[in-house]
């Protein structure tokens, strides 16, 4: 099968890694297998779903571990440190940037054996928990113990908690419970250079920079996160759903920045643009050439009720159409489907997502740059987008284009040129340019655009914490090569 | 879905392809076309179209697989199975290296993936394609040939007198209604279970028989691994059986071997028409003619295991290509689920609690997909999990209705596991 990322390092006396690793994590825990490389060899970046059905793999590590313990990883570290090997740590595969490929090779930590709860605090209401933990499994401890985490990706199913902090994830509900960022309170991590480091656990400290923040949305590069504190919930006493059909995507934003500047925090905002209205809720008559936007308020039962009557208050200022619950139900019912590229990936579409964020007075500037932007990318075909998080001072779109490959181009032609398009509409209308997948491979060229000198010193941090750029390297700030 | 529903849902799509320049639509014209290329090998078991859509899925129902959650390697997640094995099916993976091989094996047929999957694709079914591939190529991996070389030569997973060893339950009845049809594991295991449906059968005035003498495997577990033309061996036999019997009506204390005769006999070209039931849903049925009569109390406080086998397989409808995405209506009304609840609602004393992961969330108890045979560490290692869920709810009893998950769960540390029929015989 050939190798997309065919850069991969040269690891002389691999036999003799091979052996350290097994005498760390004993041998059932180390593998060199082809079937292990090939299974590591990707995530979910979706150009490699069309590398799969075209033979090809994008990565190849050049051995997959599986650690049980902070003093497993540290040794492994120290071990790559002395012999300058990439490390790339692996949860569950679901992040969409390409940020988990080990496009040098190296050594494949994969964190799935680490996954055990350590504690639920009732009186405190935190959770301490292994970043390998799977966020269903998770979800299903708290609900037995009567607490919820607040945090549901649309990967909650595919995704540990280790991968949430490392790309600064936000979850569905995340205009109530807060995202990743709001939820941990402190991290145990292992160093590039082997330290284990735990950051001390306080409700909120002024004690000098609080560079443990480092750690969230750093993608693996500045270390391992093996364990985190979090803020958990009682079990919601009361949960309504909210539908209204606006006239256009001006009023439909309107609403919500009216909602959410008057401190009402619904757990869950989403609006659908016209294509994705059609999309989602071809059932619903009044949705018809509308823009739906569906609220979620839960909590206790009064805060719940006064939420809800000023959502429709607020609705039915600009215009809006009730359209009920039922909607609402539909999308809870649905929220998780992932099918698009699975049906039509093999009948030549190349599908993708992408999120950005952008200040209240640039969000419908910046919505319509962005899809007029990429629509303007031969062979795009199917453009939308739908805001799925929102602030008093902001909003998040998340945008989906699907196409096809024009004469003369490669797949990876057609997804970079749609990439970009989005990337640089987003940066002419002042937004940032990921809300929360992170940037990975998918979005490392244009990191000094989107930070200009900052970038410089998050690279100088990087060759502080890892001298020898072990830790997943060619993302984040600079862009491996690719050769398709 | 009908052909109206189909052009509802994808309106929006249509919309923006006919707004397309002439050259585009062309492209994604050959596109449709060329699709098949990628899914096109010759003589496969397997369903391609269906093994690269899960393939190119994010691996939505991983937490739900019990082979990765004890394995905790991403070569056994339900998606990443599906890669691995479409590479293989593709010439693109080594069959000579056991260890690629292997993975078309890692699954416990619970179909766990399938309840979450927008699509409605069971994982099972498509790597139970793959192993009859494999079997075509003589491809084993250890122990698969000789479990079935043994079941070929027994007629049974086990002993070749293990039906007719028990000569006291050999029940005959001119004329019967029902065969009754005890499953090898229950004949093997829980011989006191086959006493508890005699009797019970008995005290409702069923004609049945069980012809012991002459039984034979249903054929299931050789289905599962993929030898399906060594299943049509005994489907044969069985339905002659069966057939001279005179009964209408299939009952088994085996959900496997109800499986067997309902669903995989005709797949493989066996048609017949009796009807198939489980010992629970033909007791619920004469529960409700009021035939059986449940009157003494069981002062019991227990929890139930649903098998996935009776909860995910025998009462869900069939795949749809592009399933319906109401995921609710995929199963019949007349559920396991219900007909085991119905029946414990009737015996008088008894206490129910239920385990947290039940319904069509249960968890395997390690012996699907004969995962006891091919890779008996994950079996115990997933029935052990099963055990500490259904030890939480800190019940007098587990019970459960099927021999396989009954001897799993005994197996890994549950102490006892009673069938259905045994607690139903306490009652009458």
């Amino acid at each position: 099968m050939d190798l997309v990322y065919k850069n991969r390092i040269e690891i002389k006396d691999l036999d003799n890694l091979v052996s350290e690793l097994k005498s760390i994590v004993g041998s059932e825990w180390v593998s060199t297998e082809e079937a292990d490389l090939i299974a590591y060899s990707k995530d979910y970046q979706l150009i490699t779903n069309r590398w799969i059905i075209e033979g090809k793999v994008p990565g190849l590590a050049h051995v997959i571990v599986w650690p049980n313990s902070e003093e497993e990883i540290s040794t492994i570290l120290k071990i790559a440190n002395k012999r300058k090997i990439p490390v790339i740590p692996y949860g569950e595969g679901s992040g969409v940037v390409g940020a988990a490929i080990p496009v040098y090779g190296g050594i494949m930590i994969d964190m799935k054996r680490m996954n055990k709860i350590i504690e639920i605090n009732k009186t405190n209401l935190t959770l301490t928990v292994q970043t390998g933990a799977n966020g269903k499994w998770l979800e299903r401890e708290l609900e037995q113990a009567g607490f919820i985490l607040g945090h549901v990706p649309q990967s909650f199913h595919t995704s540990t908690v280790g991968g949430w902090i490392a790309h600064r994830a936000a979850g569905q509900f995340s205009t109530k419970y807060g995202k990743i960022e709001d939820i941990v309170l402190s991290l145990r991590v292992v160093l590039p250079t082997g330290e284990i480091i735990d950051t001390k656990l306080y409700p909120r400290a002024s004690t000098g920079p609080q560079i443990e923040r480092l750690f969230l949305s750093s993608e693996g590069t500045l270390g391992i996160v093996t364990q985190a504190t979090m803020k958990i919930w009682p079990f919601p006493e009361k949960r309504m759903g909210i539908s209204y059909a606006f006239e256009n995507i001006e009023n439909a934003l309107e609403s919500t920045r009216i909602i959410q500047q008057r401190q009402i925090n619904p757990a869950v905002i989403r609006i659908y643009d016209k294509v994705e209205t059609e999309r989602h809720f071809y059932n619903e008559p009044k949705a018809k050439n509308k823009v739906m936007v569906i609220f979620v308020c839960e909590g206790t039962k009064e805060i719940v009720d006064f939420e809800c009557s000023e959502v429709h208050k607020v609705c039915k200022q600009l215009n809006g159409i009730d359209c009920g619950n039922e909607l609402v139900e539909h999308w809870f019912a649905t929220r998780f489907n992932v099918k698009e590229t699975s049906q039509f990936g093999p009948k030549g579409f190349i599908f993708d997502t992408i999120e950005v964020s952008v200040m209240w007075d640039h969000a419908v500037e910046l919505y319509y740059n962005v899809i007029n932007e990429m629509k303007s990318v031969p062979g795009n075909i199917l453009i939308s987008a739908h805001a799925s998080h929102f602030y008093p001072n902001g909003v998040c779109f998340y945008f989906t284009f699907g196409g096809i490959v024009e004469e003369g181009q490669t797949p990876n032609d057609f997804y970079r040129n749609s990439w970009d398009a989005a990337m640089r509409a987003t940066l002419k209308s002042n937004g940032s340019i990921s809300h929360h997948h992170g940037i990975g491979l998918s979005r490392a060229r244009w990191m000094k655009e989107e930070h200009g000198a900052m970038l410089e010193l998050m690279k100088k941090i990087k060759s502080l914490l890892d001298p020898n750029n072990i830790m997943n390297p060619g993302k984040l700030y600079e862009e491996a090569p690719i050769s398709e | 879905m009908g052909l109206s529903t189909i052009i509802k849902k994808n309106k929006w799509m249509i919309k923006l392809i006919l707004n397309t320049k002439f050259k585009d639509k062309k492209k994604i014209i050959s596109g449709f076309k060329n699709a098949s290329q990628y899914y096109k090998v010759e003589n496969t078991h397997t369903n391609m179209k269906e093994l690269i859509k899960c393939a190119l899925c994010p691996n939505m129902c991983r937490f739900e697989c019990p082979y990765l959650r004890v394995t905790q390697k991403e070569m056994y997640a339900p998606a990443t199975k599906a890669r691995l094995t479409y590479h293989i099916e593709k010439g693109e993976l080594s069959l000579t290296n056991l260890h690629n091989s292997e993975i078309a094996y890692m699954c416990c047929n619970c179909d766990g993936c399938r309840t979450w999957c927008p699509m409605d694709i069971s994982v099972a079914d498509l790597l139970r394609g793959v192993r009859a591939d494999l079997i075509e190529k003589n491809i084993f991996i250890p122990n698969v040939k000789e479990f079935n070389d043994r079941v070929l030569e027994n007629k049974t997973p086990f002993q070749l007198d293990l039906f007719s060893k028990h000569i006291e339950f050999d029940v005959y009845n001119e004329n019967p209604k029902v065969f009754y049809f005890c499953g090898c594991v229950m004949a093997e295991k829980k011989p006191n279970a086959i006493k508890a449906n005699i009797e019970i059968l008995k005290s409702a005035n069923v004609k049945f028989v069980t012809c012991l003498n002459e039984r034979q495997c249903c054929g299931g577990p050789l289905y599962t691994l993929g030898f399906d033309e060594n299943v049509k061996k005994f489907a044969e036999f069985n339905i002659d059986l069966v057939r001279k019997s005179g009964a209408k009506i299939i009952v088994s204390d085996c959900p496997e071997c109800v499986y067997t005769f309902k669903y995989t006999y005709p797949a493989l070209g066996f048609k017949h028409k009796f009807k198939v039931m489980t010992t629970a849903q033909f007791y619920k049925q004469l529960i409700e003619q009021d035939k059986l009569k449940l009157t003494k109390s069981v002062n019991m406080y227990i929890t139930y295991h649903d098998p996935c086998i009776t909860i995910r397989k025998l009462e869900r409808k069939p795949h749809v290509d592009n399933g319906d995405l109401d995921m609710e209506k995929r199963y019949s009304k007349d559920t396991q689920l219900d007909s085991v609840r119905f029946i414990f609602s009737k015996i008088p004393g008894l206490i129910v609690k239920e385990v947290f992961l039940h319904g069509n969330q249960t968890q395997c108890c390690g012996r699907g997909g004969v995962s006891h045979v091919h890779h008996p560490q994950i079996s115990d290692a997933i029935g052990r999990q099963r055990v500490e869920q259904l030890k939480k709810v800190n019940a007098d009893k587990i019970v459960s209705s099927c021999p396989s998950c009954e001897e799993g769960l005994i197996l890994n540390g549950a102490g006892e596991c009673l069938d259905i029929a045994e607690i139903i015989v306490m009652a009458l």
